[in-house]
């Protein structure tokens, strides 16, 4: 009943043998220790187990891992390039944007995911890109700043 | 989860060929963004999933300014919305598409998904009926085009065999003259509509309405199109009057569904509202076009 | 006290290097990057994997189990029901619950069986093939059903139930019906006030049922051996849990522990131990390890939130505005369990139920009602957002019959230092006036909105925390200088442990980054009562500092000594940046490392600082009059809320435009994560407020899931200004810090229910203002016929 699925995560190629029932949200804590993505309500609706397959926000909770078979996944693990916190990982602390930090990761990847194709949001295109993460610690002002900020702390970077 | 088999095909062939096998036990997934949750609910239990994403040639948008749109079954509702052409010549279709549930839904769900789904509360359907769209439904048997007016049988039953898949989904060609418009409301932004209103019309010299349609979603156990509404505009210029009753009217002909925050008598109302908005809105983009000239 | 006091007036003398500082929290770079372990993510070799078997019935007899089947499949390693347990009842206030159910089941949800196995889909299966046998009986779905003379009862052995000695023993049940609590204040007269007054009015307002939908599931993870029991939990009360399961099972308390993972967020819904006994006996049952996470189906459907309300009111007075009388009758849902539905019956519904105002003559009747369906218990407000929706949107009502303006009303009736509470308190540190004052002026409330269809809204209220709670700490140093605090309070993202390492580091003399916080151990960690009611800055807050100040002046002692050819004394001497050296004199000192380090081998003695802290307030009111010679309540927190609405009259939708409120909380400790709090918990009332309503049918939860149940998302969330109140220290209070936690969430849904007022004639006296219910209200006014 298995199949063999290959895909690449945060920049490293991986071959796991999965069913085919099987959730790539799963798949990634499970089968591959990454346990940045949460599972907050298994529909959908939360986004706590936000991903980025092919630079896109998704909900890993709601894709099948043989769907991202030859497709590249960002994990929340990822995206600090060699220990050097992203800018939305800086903000988001510095702003108090996390509180409890359960929606944290998938917060910051779907942030990561608007701010990679549009570097200079506003505060409408932020909310947008954050519609799919529930959070209930903090209100959500602080995160939306924390975006903002980022952005703009990007650019003075010329990242 | 519950246990199913996962087919990829990689022709539409192969894909026919999986579902007349396995028929009732089978079913075609794209985004999954619907089906995964009704299956980890137990509300469906396929033995089979077939998916369309590495079938070539359905995730395209394909336009001839004689023969129309054409849009392929796997386009994502993303894909759609900030589609440049889409914006440009069938805008109701883009402002549905970019306003189905959260941009992590929209990343995946696919337009014929949404379709094929068939849920009364769905937004790409209104649009499209708005536009006349068909769909091009394909299996081993042959091929078929249906009117998406007459695709939805009942709340989440579309009108497909069990071993018929839909390929396409073709909008005719734009005329001059022409503009549409989806209106959603909800209780939050990313909810299911409660009340969705799709309206595509075209006009004449004396601002008089040439032809409209009017596709509602959240207003009856499946997306319909408001006809007796659609009635009243046509050889008409779109005054206050007119539009109140045409509002109205949609409301009387609907057969809205109870649930959640709102009673069929509240959508009712609504569709009342966002009928007579959204034509509010189209004419007064037909004012501010005639007045700049057809630019967008 | 006296040592709270004296170390509290010396310190607001001084200027501070952490304390009111704005920082980040010390366990932020974890969670962004990923790293955080939360209940969710335990586990532990030979993991077992456990589920629960829930009734579908909300009222039956149970008239057989059967799990052979069950047990024989194969990857099933145990299998339990009521039979396997000791037959006792439990709960955290009356004991009016079972484990698993025994005999009857009263409520659909409630846990009948439980069963562990090698993964969640065998589980899943087995839970299938577990036979139960019921026979339906007549149940109440509603408080009006419940209260008839005739109703069917919830629990008929009512009159026999135990208090738990864990929590308080203020409970007043009435046997032989379904009030599982009936609090009474009877205070001044109001019979002979009314026939005295100028004005009287009377109004019912109803709250709905809402869920705290903290991300974070329940999750637990059992480890029983022979000699101990381990429980890793995402509870906000470890102490409560250990007591809570080792007086059911039998144990001596030293052989259970219970230790804190990461919480992902609790909001009060993390209190009742719900799964640990279960997952304790599963494990004992299985001799594995056993994990038990809850679905989010079953977060909505099977465990508690905020308790639904019907509040009757009746205000009068005087031609002036002056509030003569007031008589409250507050009916609360208690669904099949009391549970913390007494704290709020009792503490919303009675000691703090007719608000920040002075009124002589108060009569209320608190009654906590049982129905068939899952019980609410704790929940951030408790109680508060729903007697704060009446009691508010009355006093516009009446301000504006009597030609008075809203503020100028509350003005004139609202409480100054020294008036009395509902229950007789003597009021300190009373600021309200100057809350309102404040919102009033930022909201610019003589101006109206040009704008149609909108309105300014503007409510006041005030929290506490529980009366008679406690906390300890203990500090101990490194011999590098670095400090360790052990708490027993709870960390659920509110950021404790920051703000007890910026308490600890402040006496201490250290950077931020030299302190480690460990929390909720019950085996390390010494006794605190947990995480809520707003109370963990102020008493932890207040035991670290005490630990923390008795750290220093050992370590002080012991540097004078080092110092002797200085001939210092510890008082001459303090720490700074990690040296201990002589006030005024910089130059004359050592590194604190070295001081710790001197204490190890050969001067005085390894340092332990210690403190414990006790709240304000007892639970001693008079049971006919429930009035007390003692504080009701632990610091009194003040809240002025300000909405700004904009409604659309063809569809009802309410939008807000901005909230804009002041909050007092004593002092900040931390700016940064008070604001937080306040945001955070607006937007939690904002929700119950416009979207959020469990669905109940029969006893059948109709929306468990994010899809139905509607909480807001950010594309829902309106500016929100916030002036956070210091200029009303509290004089027990660390730094004069009182509590924050849910001083937004009490008084958001009035503001706004005012404004809409404003903006659209119309009075809703329901939450949530759904579209459909403010049309309705809308066409009524106009004289529409409202069913289309």
């Amino acid at each position: 009943m298995k199949q063999s699925l290959q895909m690449t995560v945060n920049g490293q190629r991986h071959t796991v043998e999965v069913e085919p029932w099987r959730l790539l949200l799963d798949v990634l804590r499970d089968d591959l220790g990454l346990m940045g993505a949460k599972r907050g309500c298994g529909e959908g609706y939360c986004g706590c187990c936000t991903v980025l397959l092919d630079r896109k926000a998704v909900h890993a909770c709601c894709v099948l891992a043989l769907r991202a078979a030859g497709r590249e996944i960002t994990t929340i693990e990822g995206l600090a390039v060699e220990k050097k916190l992203d800018p939305l990982q800086e903000t988001f602390v510095a702003r108090g944007a996390t509180q409890c930090g359960y929606c944290t990761p998938g917060m910051i990847l779907s942030a990561k995911a608007l701010l990679v194709k549009n570097p200079h949001p506003t505060e409408d295109e932020v909310k947008i890109a954050l519609s799919g993460n529930l959070c209930r610690c903090t209100g959500y002002a602080k995160i939306v700043e924390a975006v903002l900020c980022a952005a703009s702390s990007a650019q003075e970077r010329n990242l | 989860m519950p246990r199913f088999e996962y087919l990829v095909p990689q022709s539409i062939s192969q894909m026919t060929k999986h579902l007349a096998e396995y028929g009732e036990d089978a079913k075609v997934i794209a985004g999954g963004q619907s089906l995964l949750v009704l299956i980890n609910q137990g509300l469906v239990s396929p033995g089979v999933l077939v998916s369309l994403n590495e079938v070539a040639g359905l995730d395209q948008i394909v336009h001839d300014d004689s023969k129309g749109l054409e849009i392929g079954a796997a386009v994502t509702q993303t894909q759609i919305a900030t589609s440049a052409l889409i914006r440009e010549k069938y805008m109701g279709l883009a402002q549905a598409a970019e306003k189905v549930g959260s941009v992590h839904v929209r990343n995946l769900g696919t337009v014929g998904g949404n379709v094929c789904h068939a849920d009364p509360g769905a937004d790409s359907p209104p649009a499209l009926l708005a536009l006349q769209a068909s769909v091009k439904a394909v299996s081993r048997r042959g091929e078929r085009i249906i009117p998406l007016d007459g695709f939805f049988r009942d709340s989440l039953e579309s009108v497909l065999e069990a071993d018929e898949m839909v390929t396409h989904i073709v909008i005719p060609a734009a005329s001059p003259f022409s503009n549409s418009v989806y209106l959603k409301y909800a209780a939050r932004a990313v909810d299911r509509a409660t009340v969705g209103v799709s309206v595509w019309w075209t006009w004449d010299a004396e601002e008089k309405c040439r032809d409209i349609r009017i596709g509602l979603t959240g207003a009856g156990p499946t997306p319909l199109r408001a006809k007796q509404a659609e009635a009243l505009a046509r050889g008409y210029r779109l005054t206050n009057e007119v539009i109140v009753e045409m509002g109205q009217m949609a409301a009387r002909e609907c057969d809205p569904l109870s649930g959640g925050h709102a009673p069929a008598s509240y959508r009712r109302k609504m569709v009342a509202v966002f009928v007579r908005r959204a034509l509010e809105q189209l004419v007064k983009e037909m004012n501010r076009i005639r007045r700049e000239g057809n630019t967008r | 006290m006296r040592r709270v006091k004296r170390a509290r007036k010396e310190s607001l003398m001084a200027s501070y290097s952490l304390v009111g500082k704005p920082l980040p929290l010390v366990d932020g770079v974890e969670k962004v990057t990923g790293r955080s372990v939360y209940g969710t993510d335990m586990s532990l070799p030979g993991m077992l994997y456990g589920k629960i078997l829930r009734s579908p019935y909300a009222h039956a007899r149970i008239l057989s189990v059967d799990a052979s089947e069950a047990k024989r499949m194969p990857g099933v390693h145990a299998v339990i029901t009521a039979d396997d347990l000791p037959a006792k009842r439990v709960g955290v206030a009356l004991r009016d619950e079972w484990v698993l159910a025994r005999d009857k089941v009263r409520f659909i949800g409630e846990p009948v069986a439980a069963v562990a196995a090698s993964d969640e889909s065998i589980a899943e299966e087995a839970l299938r093939a577990i036979r139960v046998e019921y026979e339906e009986l007549p149940a109440v779905f509603s408080i009006e059903e419940s209260l008839k003379a005739d109703a069917p009862l919830v629990h008929e052995e009512l009159g026999t139930y135990e208090p738990s000695p864990y929590i308080f023993r203020f409970m007043r049940p009435t046997a032989g019906t379904n009030v599982a609590s009936h609090i009474k204040i009877r205070k001044g007269n109001t019979e002979k006030a009314l026939r005295e007054t100028d004005w009287a009015f009377e109004d019912t307002y109803y709250y709905s049922r809402a869920h705290h939908c903290y991300m974070e599931p329940h999750a637990v993870l059992a480890h029983a051996t022979e000699e101990k029991v381990l429980l890793w939990t995402n509870s906000q009360r470890t102490f409560d849990v250990r007591a809570y399961v080792a007086d059911y099972f039998g144990l001596a308390q030293h052989k259970v522990r219970v230790m804190n993972t990461k919480i992902g967020g609790g909001f009060g819904g993390k209190i009742t131990p719900k799964l640990e006994p279960i997952a304790t006996a599963l494990s004992r049952s299985s001799g594995r390890p056993v994990k038990i996470t809850f679905t989010r189906q079953e977060e909505f459907a099977a465990t508690g939130g905020q308790h639904s309300a019907k509040v009757k009111i009746k205000s009068a007075g005087r031609r002036d505005g002056t509030i003569v009388a007031r008589e409250m009758e507050v009916t609360w849902d208690a669904g099949a369990a009391a549970d913390l539905g007494v704290s709020v019956s009792l503490l919303a519904g009675a000691v703090g139920v007719s608000g920040p105002y002075q009124i002589s003559n108060l009569k209320v009747d608190s009654y906590l009602v049982y129905t068939n369906s899952v019980n609410p218990g704790a929940f951030r407000g408790m109680g508060m957002q729903q007697v704060c929706w009446a009691v508010e949107s009355q006093m516009d009502t009446i301000a504006e019959r009597l030609g008075m303006d809203a503020v100028e009303f509350r003005m004139k009736n609202a409480i100054v230092e020294g008036s009395r509470s509902a229950t007789g308190e003597v009021l300190h540190s009373v600021n309200v006036k100057e809350c309102l004052a404040k919102v009033a002026e930022a909201m610019e409330w003589d101006k109206k909105p040009q704008q149609p269809n909108r309105g300014k809204g503007i409510a006041i209220w005030h929290k506490f925390s529980a009366p008679s709670t406690s906390s300890s700490a203990v500090v101990k140093l490194n011999g590098d200088g670095t400090v360790v605090v052990l708490t027993g309070a709870s960390e659920i993202g509110q950021g404790s442990t920051t703000v007890l390492a910026q308490i600890a580091g402040e006496e201490l003399g250290v950077r931020l980054e030299d302190v480690t916080v460990v929390s909720a151990d019950t085996e390390v960690t010494p006794f605190d009562h947990g995480t809520f009611s707003s109370r963990v800055t102020h008493h932890a807050g207040n035991a670290v500092r005490l630990a923390a100040i008795d750290a220093r002046e050992q370590l002080l002692k012991i540097a004078a000594e080092l110092l002797a050819k200085h001939k210092v004394t510890g008082e001459q001497l303090e720490i700074l940046d990690g040296q201990v050296c002589l006030k005024g004199n910089h130059a004359v000192g050592l590194p604190l490392a070295q001081v710790v380090l001197a204490s190890e081998s050969r001067v005085g003695l390894p340092v332990i600082g210690r403190g414990s802290f006790r709240g304000l307030g007892r639970f001693q009111l008079d049971p006919e009059t429930g009035q007390s010679d003692v504080p009701a309540a632990s610091e009194w927190i003040y809240v002025a809320q300000g909405a700004e609405v904009e409604v659309d009259l063809e569809t009802g939708k309410v939008k807000v435009l901005r909230l804009v409120g002041a909050y007092d909380c004593g002092k900040a400790i931390n700016p940064l994560l008070v604001h937080g709090q306040i945001e955070g918990s607006l937007m939690m009332g904002l929700g119950s407020t416009l979207y959020e309503k469990i669905e109940l049918d029969n006893g059948q939860v109709m929306n468990p899931s994010f899809m139905d149940y509607l909480i807001p998302t950010v594309l829902e969330s309106p500016p929100m200004e916030v002036f956070v109140m210091e200029d009303n220290p509290h004089e027990c209070g660390p730094y004069g810090a009182k509590g924050i936690g849910e001083a937004g969430i009490v008084a958001v849904a009035a503001a706004v229910g005012n404004a809409v007022y404003r903006a659209a004639g119309v009075r809703i006296k329901e939450a949530p203002l759904t579209g459909n219910r403010v049309l309705e209200a809308i066409e009524e006014q106009r004289g529409i016929p409202t069913r289309g």
